[in-house]
């Protein structure tokens, strides 16, 4: 159990830092591609294990978000992003839910549950916090085609770069 | 126990999920000035609308105000209107006698009032208006709309007057072709409450369907010139010298509302001076 919060803790400050210091950074001047956000860090609250309590990761999550938050200089549009992400997980783990379910102490990584369930898997909790995250910037339902283009571009591409993570890496836990 | 406790897991769960993205969103208002902005914009945004519709609310119950004091404009306008129909005959008197006759200008006075009970499905119908002699109404003054004329004052009250309806056995209105002047006698024959009855028009006159019948100002209850409605058909009975014609009315006289009452400045001169012929 000590071990899972060291290794997690560990893994959330490698993740937290990737974003603020690497992927913030990156800017595409090209068509849509400026609209684009690099989110990486989301993989960190993803990636935590089943078993851990609802409340415990939404809480985790939504200091996650307030420190990248003071980065992005954006207080608590992170923030309410990641409580949402948090909050939708367990939906998705009963959604995308093995015919044999879920082992006691799991982590949801493709290398314990496979590539398609990751994927889908992945892929709902990281639209729904993109467009939480888009919607939350806009702050009104005013640009809900600007909403969704943004959306979608920086949906896809930080989807990409977690398949790589994942794939190049493999992690077990 | 297990369903309880995951209903109450869930709930509770919901319920923090509130909290944290009720701190967040207090957090983006707070610390972020786009954010900050639409909040307080649309904040007044929303306080504007209620205001709005409230202000809406209120001009409805004073809508009818609003109304009765449009009605008395259109009366005054109409009045303007009436007395300068009369001009052009004024002028044609004036070029023979060289002479500006200002006591004829105004010879029409306009009153406005509303409809406050009708009938049409009698054989003598009449309506209420409610304005009486307090507001200058007499009997003997003509009723009408801004379409055409509509009935005549019978009686008084101190605050109403009933009209009898153009849709009454006894009417008779004094009326003329406005395209060639020849004029007759409009009467009611109770049966169909759009259409009246033209008779007394020479049989030498000609007629053309759709002809404008106007009110002829031969008396003193309408002034010349006011619509009454369109000729419909006409023919004339075997052994008369008179077309017995339809006319069509240019008012609904089943949906009456806003009115108005003339009244004839000079109408009991007129009227004495004729009943003094009558007794010599």
């Amino acid at each position: 159990m000590s071990n899972d919060i060291a290794k997690n803790i560990l893994r959330g400050v490698v993740f937290l830092f990737i974003q603020v210091l690497v992927l913030k950074q990156v800017e595409v001047n090209f068509g849509w591609l400026t609209e684009m956000s690099l989110l990486f860090y989301p993989l960190f609250i993803i990636l935590l294990p089943t078993r851990f309590p609802t409340i415990a990761v939404m809480i985790i999550a939504f200091f996650t978000g307030l420190f990248v938050d003071v980065f992005y200089d954006s207080i608590g549009v992170h923030a309410s992003a990641c409580v949402f992400l948090a909050f939708i997980r367990p939906l998705a783990f009963n959604i995308f839910s093995p015919r044999e379910g879920y082992s006691v102490n799991l982590y949801p990584t493709i290398y314990n549950l496979g590539f398609l369930w990751f994927l889908r898997y992945c892929s709902f909790l990281l639209f729904g916090f993109c467009f939480f995250y888009f919607a939350m910037e806009a702050f009104t339902l005013g640009y809900v085609f600007q909403i969704l283009k943004k959306t979608v571009v920086s949906f896809f591409f930080s989807m990409l770069l977690m398949l790589v993570f994942m794939l190049v890496f493999r992690p077990k836990e | 126990m297990a369903s309880f406790f995951g209903d109450f897991s869930r709930f509770s769960s919901i319920l923090v999920f509130l909290f944290l993205e009720m701190i967040c969103f207090i957090l983006i208002v707070q610390f972020n000035q786009k954010q900050s902005d639409i909040f307080f914009y649309s904040g007044s945004y929303f306080s504007g609308k209620v205001l709005e519709s409230y202000n809406q609310l209120t001009n409805h119950l004073s809508l009818s105000e609003v109304a009765d004091s449009i009605a008395n404009e259109n009366a005054a306008l109409l009045e303007e209107m009436i007395n300068d129909r009369n001009l052009p005959l004024l002028v044609f008197k004036d070029t023979l006698t060289i002479e500006i006759d200002t006591s004829a200008t105004d010879q029409y006075v306009m009153h406005s009032a509303q409809v406050i009970n009708n009938s049409i499905n009698k054989n003598r119908n009449f309506f209420t208006l409610n304005k009486g002699a307090k507001d200058g109404i007499q009997p003997h003054q003509g009723v009408l709309t801004s379409k055409g004329i509509v009935g005549v004052v019978r009686k008084v009250s101190e605050n109403y007057s009933v009209v009898m309806s153009l849709l009454n056995r006894q009417t008779r209105i004094s009326a003329k072709v406005l395209r060639n002047g020849y004029f007759g006698t409009l009467s009611w024959r109770t049966d169909n409450p759009t259409i009246m009855e033209l008779s007394n028009i020479p049989k030498h006159a000609d007629l053309i369907q759709g002809d404008s019948i106007v009110t002829s100002g031969f008396s003193t209850i309408f002034p010349k010139g006011i619509m009454i409605g369109k000729l419909k058909d006409f023919k004339i009975e075997p052994g008369s010298n008179f077309y017995t014609s339809k006319v069509e009315l240019a008012e609904d006289l089943s949906n009456l509302n806003y009115v108005f009452v003339v009244e004839h400045l000079k109408n009991e001169e007129i009227t004495e001076l004729e009943n003094s012929m009558e007794n010599e």
